[in-house]
């Protein structure tokens, strides 16, 4: 072959040198050009093309990812005996939904917004394979999701796609490489050195220096898993920020790095710089559920001894009936068996024998008496070397001292050793720890071994169970140690885990620590995620934590993380301060008492809500006032009938309105004056109205009189509407009347639906000023008249909705299994607003009025009222006592709804700022207030405008304090299913 | 392989391929992946020995054996060609 700068013949060579002998060829000049160019992997090795050219198998290359396939082809198959039992990844792997989290399009510094939700790529879900699809991602990945999700289960399974079909069926480079890296390993190493010294560490020294040359070369695929493993939360700061400088101008050199984490374990300073696509690993959902359970199954069957073909599809069958049926229709439940860990620890205890568990703490322990009961030795033909209860007993301790030293997959067998023999020398000092050690790996595979020589337990949710389980064994020992480290990320789990232990030994002394402490203040959430994970809440320490505090703030927390809770101590106690000057336990308590005293009523004498009281001469008067009333949604009992209807007003009301008009006073009849007083001896509230033309007299001192409604100078709204605040005031009466349009939730007028409990409050009808000044689209503000309507006091929440799915079998939300937002009291988020749609359509079958979307003119009007407000509660800027916003988008979540009650709006309405968007009916238009502008019109609606495109309102627990304004608005596609949208229903009066 | 390779070329496939450019061990590297690609099989890269021989790659197709060398001179005349096959050929058989 002859270099082309001899630009010859080559024929006419070839003839010259050697004749007509076939036996001899010339390459050169032009020829060689056309023929390396038919290559253009030669071409892309030898010169450079750009990305035109593919490169060439580099044997070395070849060598490591042969290496790989093998080493991590293998995942453990928990419960299927020791740690040497592997099944290949993709035997297992149940293709996991990940989803791409478009980030929220709002300055959350400045609340400007930056563009929209829609040009994101939207919330859908992603193909694992496609995450380096360069239309969707030209960066790095990072990949959230709950313990237990599959994060790793993941990236194995991009190692393995990568080694065994090729980078390219990853969109990669033919020649790229992956490489895996568990982060935990950069706990203590050497942040100095660059990233290839600690990828090389992870290989067989073979591959070192390839790893180098890869690491100059680029072209690689950075598998790094588990940043969350990295206990200390400094640590992990100086992690991230190592990444980003090792991770820096790599578009050159082509290195992709994919980073699994935690939700809990990211956000606040922890954060990644650089371009990371974002990721969510979504829980199992119904049919992967089904699929999972089904391949676990199959594999376990040949692995059991005296299983027979078929036996294992029974099982399987059975416990997938199971899981759809009723007894697991729970959306809590839901979200266990969603965590492949979780179900497969399922599919364990359920071949077991066992019952099937329905708490996290459950799960975890019956699923480690399984790995350590001799059944699952059977297999293999070993005698359990140590009983269960021994063995539970030296495992807690080892749990929680790798725990307490931030350590997961790296102790050393001497380490190991040194405190098995420790532990057996009390339990069991005939065993050998050499023997127990290699039980524990071989055959529970309860250890496993991650490098050579280097342990940890097979999963981190076990660790942390049995941390949290070695703290209740002690007794009180230890939780002072638990108090300190409560709201460090790396102790998140074993704290929940704890409060989810059954029995009260460790509860109250654990509670009464906390509360003594900051906790409450500083990391109320955490403290709201443990109650609910509790099995019982005991309300002593809260009681001792109240009365031990004057600290109004540190009362209030204590109060909203009791809502919903009416035991009589707690009540009393909260009665105190429903006059409090501090504004957020004013609210809390006045709540408290509401809630509390509304649900001790029901069924008590309160078939209607007022009675009214008038002279035969005011009857016109009279007539306009219950109209009004009941057109405010109130029940009236309205009579002129004094004697003759004592009995029935006594039955029927707790509160009497005695209308005093312009002529004859009620009382000056003796009859009359004695039918007052025996209803106000009989503990009925009674309230002087002042009718139109009459004036203020003086009251007899016979009668407690709540202040009087002075409507002298006629029916006007604000005193029908004080009127009606304290019909349905449900404690001490005349607080209610100090004040306009007071924020306290106690004044409003309820309609409760009665298949979901749902709650809505009346909105009067009005005028007002739609619109703001701050955006473009908000301008200009107008006039717009709005008709009387009932409105959501919350958004829907996930119990509600549960049940419109349980009738109706309409798909499940996107965040329906998402432990963080699985709360029933959350509201439901990942509805699109069609589902919206399908919710209010079922609502309506089970109401006289019509459920629907409201519009946006609607909605702003509930959360502005007649005042012109810039929030629901007013003008003071928001804060954290009215709305939940602000809240970091990578690890934190929506609040429960009803916690925040010093933020409702002007008629009643919760949470109507902040924690989720809010779906309009309208379709979005940007101009529409310049359309409609001077016109004011009547309940106006957009229909037409961008098509595809709907308005939310309210912003979202992420966002920041400017778009809690109420007149901020947002567009989004109708079939969003975003984590931070919800809907509020409108519950259209059926003769408004 | 191991990395020796220089520092690639910018070239336009338009244009011939300015192979003079090339250190002489990717000259040779280049050679070796050629033949792979064009089809022979256990083509080997023989390195300096096999260079002093005149065969810097050799392979097999179809049962016959093959041997390459490379060569990037200035000029290049038919004796300069009949040289080096002369050379080749008088090589015991192996």
């Amino acid at each position: 072959m002859i270099s082309k700068t001899v630009r010859t013949d080559t024929r006419k060579l070839a003839r010259q040198a050697w004749g007509n002998d076939e036996s001899c060829r010339f390459w050169c000049g032009s020829e060689l050009d056309e023929r390396i160019k038919r290559h253009p992997e030669v071409l892309a090795e030898f010169f450079d093309l750009g990305s035109q050219g593919k490169a060439l198998p580099d044997p070395e290359i070849e060598a490591y990812r042969a290496w790989a396939s093998q080493r991590y082809r293998g995942l453990h198959l928990i419960g299927l005996g020791g740690g040497d039992v592997k099944v290949r990844v993709d035997e297992v792997y149940v293709p996991l939904r990940i989803s791409h989290r478009p980030e929220l399009d709002f300055d959350l510094r400045t609340g400007k917004r930056r563009g929209d939700l829609a040009r994101s790529a939207g919330s859908g879900d992603i193909e694992l394979e496609k995450i380096f699809d360069p239309e969707l991602n030209d960066g790095h990945a990072l990949i959230f999701g709950d313990p237990g999700a599959g994060k790793t289960t993941a990236l194995l399974k991009l190692l393995n796609q990568a080694c065994t079909e090729g980078p390219e069926s990853l969109r990669l480079a033919e020649d790229a490489v992956a490489l895996f890296l568990p982060l935990r390993r950069l706990a203590n190493a050497d942040l100095d050195a660059p990233l290839d010294v600690h990828l090389r560490q992870q290989l067989p020294e073979r591959f070192g220096a390839l790893v180098t040359r890869l690491w100059q070369r680029g072209r690689l695929v950075l598998l790094l898993d588990g940043l969350d493993e990295i206990g200390d939360d400094q640590r992990r700061q100086e992690v991230c920020a190592y990444l980003d400088f090792q991770l820096a101008g790599d578009e050159r050199r082509g290195i992709r790095a994919v980073i699994s984490c935690r939700y809990a374990g990211y956000g606040g300073s922890v954060k990644l710089a650089g371009r990371f696509l974002h990721l969510d690993v979504q829980p199992l959902d119904a049919q992967q559920v089904r699929e999972l359970v089904q391949l676990w199954f199959r594999k376990v069957q040949p692995l059991i001894a005296d299983y027979r073909e078929g036996d294992a599809r029974r099982p399987a069958e059975a416990l997938i009936a199971a899981l759809e049926g009723v007894g697991y229709s729970s959306q809590q439940l839901k979200v266990l068996v969603s965590s492949p860990l979780l179900l497969t620890l399922l599919c364990v205890v359920v071949l077991r024998g066992g019952e099937m568990p329905r708490h996290r703490v459950t799960f975890y322990d019956q699923c480690l008496r399984v790995l350590l009961s001799k059944w699952s030795q059977a297999t293999k033909g070993i005698e359990p070397l140590l009983d269960v209860e021994t063995a539970l007993a030296v495992l807690r301790p080892l749990a929680w001292r790798l725990h307490i030293e931030g350590r997961r997959d790296d102790v050393s067998k001497a380490y190991l050793l040194t405190h098995l023999r420790q532990r057996l020398r009390h339990l069991a000092p005939q065993t050998s720890p050499f023997r127990v050690l290699e039980w524990l790996h071989r055959a529970t595979g309860v250890i496993d071994e991650y490098a050579p020589l280097r342990y940890g337990f097979m999963h981190l949710g076990l660790q942390e169970y049995l941390a949290a389980a070695h703290v209740a064994s002690r007794g009180e020992g230890l939780l002072d140690q638990l108090v300190e480290r409560f709201g460090e990320r790396w102790w998140r789990e074993v704290i929940l885990l704890l409060l989810g232990l059954p029995g009260q030994a460790i509860f109250t002394p654990f509670l009464q620590r906390l509360l003594a402490s900051d906790a409450p203040l500083a990391h109320p959430e955490l403290l709201r995620a443990g109650l609910s994970e509790a099995p019982e809440v005991v309300l002593g320490p809260f009681l001792e934590a109240l009365d031990q505090t004057s600290d109004p703030a540190r009362q209030a927390a204590i109060l909203r993380m009791l809502r919903g809770r009416c035991d009589d101590p707690l009540i009393a106690r909260a009665r105190e301060w429903v006059d409090s000057d501090h504004p957020d336990l004013k609210a809390l308590a006045r709540q408290a008492v509401a809630e509390c005293s509304g649900a001790a009523s029901r069924g008590d004498r309160t078939s209607h809500d007022l009675a009214m009281l008038y002279l035969p001469g005011d009857a016109a008067a009279a007539a306009e006032l219950t109209a009004r009333l009941e057109r405010q949604g109130l029940r009236l009992l309205s009579t002129s009938g004094w004697e003759a209807d004592l009995e029935t007003i006594i039955e029927s009301v707790q509160r009497v309105a005695v209308l005093v008009g312009a002529g004859e006073l009620p009382w000056e009849h003796r009859a009359r004056r004695e039918c007052l007083e025996y209803l106000a001896g009989d503990g009925l509230q009674l309230i002087p109205v002042g009718l139109p033309g009459g004036e203020l007299p003086t009251l007899p001192s016979t009668v407690a009189w709540a202040p009087w409604v002075d409507a002298s100078a006629g029916l006007e709204t604000e005193a029908v509407a004080t009127l009606g605040r304290w019909a349905l005031e449900p404690s001490s009466g005349a607080a209610a009347l100090t004040g306009q349009a007071d924020t306290a939730a106690e004044h409003r007028k309820l309609l409760v639906e009665p298949r979901t409990g749902m709650r809505f409050v009346w909105v009067p009808g009005g005028r007002f000023r739609m619109g703001g000044t701050r955006h473009d689209d908000e301008k200009p503000q107008h006039w717009i008249r709005i008709s009387p309507f009932w409105l959501g006091e919350t958004p829907v929440t996930n119990a509600e909705y549960a049940a419109f799915l349980e009738q109706t079998r309409h798909p499940e939300p996107a965040q329906w299994r998402n432990r963080d937002f699985a709360h029933p009291e959350q509201p439901v988020v990942g509805a699109s607003w069609h589902d919206a749609k399908a919710f209010c359509a079922w609502l309506s079958e089970s109401m006289q009025e019509t459920a629907r979307l409201p519009s946006e003119a609607q909605w702003e009007f509930a959360a502005r009222g007649v005042d012109d407000r810039e929030y629901p509660w007013g003008n003071e800027p928001p804060d954290e006592s009215r709305a939940c916003f602000g809240l970091d988008w990578e690890s934190d979540h929506t609040a429960r709804v009803r916690m925040r009650p010093a933020g409702a709006g002007p008629f009643g309405t919760l949470d109507q700022a902040g924690n989720v968007w809010e779906w309009c009916q309208d379709v979005w238009d940007e101009a529409a207030y310049r359309k409609r502008a001077g016109r004011e019109p009547l309940d106006p609606l957009v229909t037409e405008g961008e098509a595809g495109f709907r308005v939310l309102r309210g912003g979202g627990w992420d966002g920041s304090a400017g778009i809690l304004r109420a007149a901020c608005r947002l567009r989004s596609l109708a079939a969003d299913r975003g984590r931070y949208i919800g809907f509020r229903v409108l519950a259209a009066p059926s003769s408004p | 392989m191991t990395s020796t390779s220089s520092k690639p070329v910018v070239i336009s496939t338009r244009r011939p391929l300015p192979l003079s450019q090339l250190a002489p061990d990717d000259f040779e590297r280049l050679t070796y992946w050629l033949v792979r690609r064009e089809g022979f099989d256990g083509v080997e890269h023989l390195g300096a020995a096999g260079s002093e021989q005149g065969r810097d790659v050799i392979a097999t197709r179809d049962g016959l054996r093959y041997a390459f060398q490379c060569k990037r001179v200035q000029s290049f005349t038919a004796a300069d060609a009949r040289a080096e096959i002369t050379r080749v050929r008088g090589l015991p058989e192996d």
